[in-house]
Parts: C-alpha cells; structure tokens; sequence
C-alpha cells in the first residue's frame, strides 16, 4: 500500500492507482482509515469494486496494466520488487515515444480523450482547482483544440466562482494535512471552518465528510 | 507424458488470458473517479491496481 501511493506520488499523472478495498470494510471506515494512514491527498482512484479477480490468497496483491491493457504481473508486492517499479517506468518510457512519434496517433487521442474526462469529472466533482491544473496541461499540449476551449469556458463560468474560491482552499488544505496527521484536532477544525465558510458548495460537503471521517472509530 | 500433456493444457488458457487486454466498468461507489468510468478509459497508461485491506 505505501508502496502504490510512492509509486502514485512519483510517477505522477503517468499512472493511474486504484485501491481496491477487499474486506467488506465499510465506506466510511475504509476512506477514514486511508487518511489516518496518509494515503490520501493524491491523484490515486478508491472503491470497493474488483476491477480485476485476485490471483493469490492473501492481501496484499498488486496487478500491474500495461498500456495496451494486458495484465503485466500480478501477486504479492513483495514478490514482485523493484522489477514492479521498473516495469513502470518502462510502459511510461514506451507510451511517451509512441506519442511523441505519433503525436495524431491512437494513443495520443486516449491521452486526450481521458484528459478530457477528467477534466470534466473533476468540474462536475467541484474540484476545479484540480481541473484548472489538468486543463492548462492539455491546453499546452493541444494547441487550439475545440473542446479544450469549451471545457475551459465552462470552467470560467463567473456562476462558479464560489465553487473555485472552495475549491482552491480545499485543495490547498489537503496538500498541507494529507500527509502530516489529517486528523489532528486542528486540522478538524480547519476542516470545520471551511465547510462553514464556502457552505452550500460541492467542496463544503467534501469537507463536511472529512469532518465526519475523523471522528470514525478504526477498531 | 498424459500428465504432462494435461498439465499444458491447463496452462495455456492461463497464459493466453494473461495477455488479453482487460476492462471493466469503476462503480458508482468509487470513492474519486476522476471521471473515468472504466479501464479502457484509462488505456494508453500503466494502471497499477493495489487490493488492500485494513486487517
């Protein structure tokens, strides 16, 4: 588990982590429990769904995709070690000399059309900031492009303008707490007065929820 | 030889799913969707998929 969230942190938006809660463990305390563990507060995907069977009998278990969507290795971390974070760095290396060689290619097009999902989630999640930051690098790297313009229009918009000012310091709240004590009493309360102070946006709900999560009981 | 023979055709099937690209819907209840909805959105990039549990 610290092993995906490095692995998250240092390959940044060149890969996608997904935890896979496998337990049974509730929402709630499986999302505060993530916190407390300094999990959070980075670009990884949680749920509760396997995406994937499991191939071994225990936990933990990684499955590493590769860019053209194969089932590279599977099993136990540990077992897999540092030929995990090679492997990696190699479908990284591959899928940016096919985009650089076929900048209209297949896979540059997936890079596009997924950027622009994400963009698009993230406005409609209220976490604009994140939104803004993904839509700027895909503007540098499509110059003119249409729906990048449209998307950015949208997010613009001066009827959000209470959403990006929520946005932005929840954003700023999560990169100061994710990985130092989230739930420390002051933290809370910081949490508590945001959620106060940006009421009735998607980020104060979101706030509201860290506020709840940090007074889950873990065992 | 039989047990043998057996044996690789018990294998091969597993060796050939190995190398089929995978996909699958990301539920609803997903915690930070990012908007993605499924693995094929996300093709084009190492997906690395980490199955935890708190015990």
């Amino acid at each position: 588990m610290p092993a995906s969230v490095k692995a998250q942190n240092t390959f940044g938006a060149d890969l996608q982590v997904i935890f896979v809660e496998c337990q049974g463990t509730s929402p709630d305390v499986a999302e505060a429990f993530a916190w407390k563990m300094k999990w959070m507060g980075n670009p990884a995907m949680w749920t509760h769904d396997r995406p994937i069977p499991t191939v071994g009998q225990g936990l933990p278990e990684v499955a590493l995709i590769g860019i053209d969507g194969t089932v590279l290795m599977q099993g136990y971390p540990g077992d897999l070690g540092k030929n995990l974070e090679e492997t990696i760095a190699s479908e990284i290396a591959k899928a940016r000399k096919i985009r650089a060689k076929e900048p209209e290619g297949e896979l540059a097009k997936a890079r596009l059309t997924q950027g622009l999902l994400r963009v698009r989630g993230r406005i409609e999640e209220g976490r604009l900031e994140e939104a803004d930051q993904l839509l700027s690098e895909l503007e540098k790297a499509h110059k003119g492009n249409a729906e990048l313009a449209l998307e950015r229009k949208r997010l613009e918009d001066p009827a959000l303008k209470a959403e990006r000012e929520a946005s932005k310091a929840w954003a700023a709240f999560v990169a100061r707490v994710a990985s130092a004590k989230p739930f420390d009493a002051a933290n809370v309360q910081k949490a508590e007065s945001l959620a106060k102070k940006h009421a009735g946006t998607k980020t104060a709900a979101r706030a509201e929820r860290f506020v709840k999560l940090s007074g889950v009981k873990l065992y | 030889m039989r047990l043998l023979l057996a044996l690789l055709l018990l294998l091969v099937p597993a060796v050939a799913d190995g190398s089929k690209a995978v996909d699958a819907r990301l539920s609803a209840n997903t915690v930070h969707r990012d908007g993605i909805r499924s693995l094929s959105d996300l093709r084009g990039m190492p997906v690395l998929i980490d199955f935890w549990g708190k015990n």
